[in-house]
């Protein structure tokens, strides 16, 4: 299976194949998780592909380039990281497809192995299997600066020497030694290639011979097939005949018979080999003691105290989204109705400026109120994955995870929902079973994502009073922090539902590494802040003023003859009723009547279904349209919504609680049903699973949002 | 007369954008590159 990439790379069995002079150099970035692989990335091409404190963040490959010192262009691949050739999860698999020339691009040119200097001795293990590749490879020994702090030296010369390819000690997120690096890389190709650095023992080799004299009848190249008849002691040889599957039984028997357990041969050979190297290579006067971080974690991964703090975190959070947020949306609602003004007050009566006040500045506008909320949420996101807590989150929750049958690994994509389903679902590639997987591919739109947000604080904004309790809780945020939670809880249930169901099986443990403490850095978190934020941006710019156009268009004709002797307000509340809009939601009304939701927040509702902001920008619109209240913000709109015929207010807490919990479960979003048809199998199958989730959820968002009503009726509460 | 035209070609444009997002999103769908859910017969 590596074959193919030494074939290539060496041209012949034995002589190397060199970069075609001209063509741009490409250059493989492949390592451990969470070895710093995409934020070298960055650093070298200028790029700002997402980086974090976890394993698992990249699950796609990326390519980007740049131009060498000579002027040349250098193209960069970032892989998902793996700790081994031997691929156990689909991101794993992603790798090793570009390393062995299989994933339809060349084969790389340069392999530049990222590696940890604080933990070279896990990192070395896929070091020496990728040497064995003959590719020409450079070291970039990464976080120097925090092996340093820990008192850990590496001595890079000796490295250098036991590993007989160049090594460039890096601080990727400072930037430090990457010229050295960017020089190295355009001088790999000049170098001597690497090679096997172990002995293996007369008897494996025996025991091996046939198996390799197999794999090259097979058509691998000679050079590979003794990486490749180690590989298949342990993984399965599926890409290869009957006499290789014969020769690794025989093999493997061979072994058993000299006393030696074939499955663990290659990982002792290779250790054997990496804790000479370590012991000549790595200081380290603290390998024993205990640090700070290990006294951190015993409180952080406390079983009590962890989770309350865990829960308290989670509340200073969601506080600060209310809090903070409040004089920043009151700026942004202030200027937007100051532009409003103006353009009112310029343009002439008719379509245009009723397009332009009514449809885009009040749909549009209404959306982009929140942004305070939204940068605040992401700037605590990005503080709690920098500074390595998310991954003890994981930790903490697996316990509950496991109970309900979802492996270890479904937290980061669990948390990566509260941001975006999209990635979260790709996120869920790190996973190795498929069962486990399609079990957190089914729940992750049960996270509340941000675009949930602006529905959440509308409506909590206009219907919640700001209580406070003890001075410092507040009534709102706890409101917030309540969605989510239940999210998060019915997306356990519901897991606990699959696993004993359509998605039967046994839950794996989790083996997940935890990444040391780091004060978050001002420019990562701006990154991430600016990052997010300018999506949602882009979002309100695109998608949202594209809808906000069509549904103004939809609430405005056609035009409706209003009755002489009509007040402004009705003859707007007719001529609303009347339009396309309006027809249509009378059409879908006596759907959402149980739910207490009149024909406006049924279109919202179902116009959401493109984003779910829509639905705040889609009650901005129709509220604009409607025209009541001139000048006012939505929350006072809906405030002052009264129903035509009973006079009742059309919007109660109840109502809005409804709404909030109806959000919460609805899979009112296209893109997630497109990727979750995607990463289930693509086609009919993951149509199918894509129609599933999209049905319990709704069921689930349905019957919530009905209790919500009903109690709220017999208990009298939120009228 | 003018007022009209401008709002019929803004409209018309963001009925084709929207179009475009959706047959894009979509197509998304089609692009099946790992079906590792499928591995071990869970979904067939």
């Amino acid at each position: 299976m590596i074959g193919a990439a030494q074939d290539a790379a060496r041209g012949t069995e034995s002589a190397p194949a060199a970069h075609v002079p001209g063509a741009p150099l490409r250059v493989a970035l492949v390592g451990n998780p969470n070895t710093g692989k995409s934020t070298l990335f960055n650093v070298l091409t200028g790029m700002r592909q997402r980086v974090g404190n976890f394993a698992g963040v990249t699950v796609e490959r990326v390519e980007s380039s740049y131009r060498d010192e000579s002027g040349h262009l250098v193209t960069v691949l970032d892989l998902p990281g793996t700790y081994s050739l031997d691929p156990h999860t689909p991101d794993e698999a992603i790798a090793l497809d570009v390393l062995a020339g299989r994933a339809g691009i060349p084969i790389p040119d340069v392999l530049v192995v990222v590696a940890d200097a604080l933990h070279l001795e896990r990192n070395l293990y896929l070091v020496s299997q990728l040497m064995e590749l003959g590719l020409p490879t450079v070291i970039a020994l990464n976080q120097v600066d925090a092996a340093t702090k820990r008192g850990v030296q590496v001595d890079v010369v000796e490295l250098i020497h036991e590993l007989g390819v160049t090594v460039v000690p890096t601080v990727a997120t400072k930037g430090e030694g990457i010229d050295r690096l960017r020089h190295a890389i355009a001088k790999a190709g000049e170098l001597p290639r690497p090679m096997r650095r172990f002995d293996v023992p007369a008897v494996v080799t025996s025991a091996l011979a046939p198996v390799e004299q197999a794999l090259r009848d097979d058509g691998v190249p000679a050079h590979s097939a003794g990486l490749e008849a180690l590989l298949h002691l342990t993984a399965p040889a599926t890409d290869h005949g009957p006499a290789v599957h014969t020769a690794i039984g025989a093999a493997r028997s061979q072994l058993m018979d000299a006393g030696l357990n074939p499955e663990s041969i290659e990982a002792e050979l290779r250790y054997g080999w990496i804790s000479g190297v370590v012991t000549r290579v790595v200081n380290d006067p603290t390998a024993r003691e205990s640090t700070t971080s290990d006294r951190v974690d015993r409180v952080l991964l406390h079983k009590v105290w962890g989770m309350v703090i865990f829960l308290a975190l989670m509340g200073i959070v969601f506080q600060a989204v209310f809090s903070w947020a409040t004089p920043l949306q009151d700026a942004i609602e202030g200027s937007l109705g100051w532009v409003g003004g103006q353009v009112g007050s310029v343009l002439p009566e008719g379509d245009l400026r009723s397009l332009i006040v009514d449809g885009i500045i009040a749909g549009v506008g209404g959306v982009l109120v929140f942004l305070p909320q939204i940068a605040i949420l992401f700037l605590f996101i990005g503080i709690l994955e920098d500074s390595g807590y998310m991954a003890r989150a994981a930790f903490l929750m697996d316990r509950y995870m496991r109970k309900v049958g979802l492996h270890g690994r479904s937290f980061i994509p669990l948390v990566s929902g509260y941001a975006c389903a999209v990635p979260a679902i790709m996120a869920t590639r790190t996973i190795e079973r498929p069962r486990d997987r399609l079990a957190t591919i089914m729940i992750v739109p049960l996270m509340s994502c941000s675009a949930r947000l602006p529905i959440y604080t509308l409506l909590i904004g206009a219907f919640v009073p700001a209580l406070h309790f003890a001075g410092v809780i507040d009534l709102q945020g706890l409101v917030l922090l309540g969605m989510y939670l239940l999210g998060t809880i019915a997306a356990f249930l519901v897991a606990f539902v699959f696993r004993r169901t359509l998605l039967r099986g046994q839950t794996q443990p989790l083996i997940l590494e935890l990444p040391p403490y780091r004060i978050p850095t001002v420019k990562g978190l701006a990154a991430t802040v600016f990052h997010r934020s300018g999506l949602f941006v882009r979002r309100a710019g695109t998608v949202i003023l594209a809808l906000s156009i069509v549904l103004w268009a939809l609430a405005t004709y056609p035009r409706f003859d209003v009755p002489a002797g009509t007040s402004d307000e009705a003859a707007q509340e007719l001529q609303l009723a009347n339009s396309f809009l309006g027809q249509a939601g009378h059409a879908i009304e006596p759907v959402m009547r149980p739910l207490g939701f009149d024909w406006k927040i049924g279109v919202s509702i179902v116009s959401s279904f493109a984003a779910r902001e829509v639905f705040v920008s889609s009650m901005g619109t129709i509220y604009g349209v409607g025209g009541s209240e001139e000048g006012t913000g939505l929350p006072a709109k809906l405030r002052a919504e009264r129903d035509p015929v009973t006079g009742a207010p059309v919007y109660t807490a109840a109502t809005a609680i409804g709404l909030m919990v109806f959000y919460v479960f609805a899979l009112m979003c296209m893109s997630t049903v497109a990727i979750t048809v995607r990463e289930a199998g693509g086609g009919a199958v993951g149509w199918r699973w894509a129609g599933i989730q999209f049905g319990y959820m709704f069921v689930l968002a349905y019957a919530a949002a009905w209790l919500v009503r009903v109690s709220a009726g017999t208990f009298g509460w939120g009228a | 007369m003018m007022q009209t035209l401008v709002v019929v070609l803004i409209v018309a444009g963001a009925v084709l954008y929207v179009s475009r997002r959706v047959w894009q999103t979509m197509a998304k769908s089609r692009r099946a590159k790992t079906a590792a859910a499928c591995g071990d017969g869970c979904c067939k």
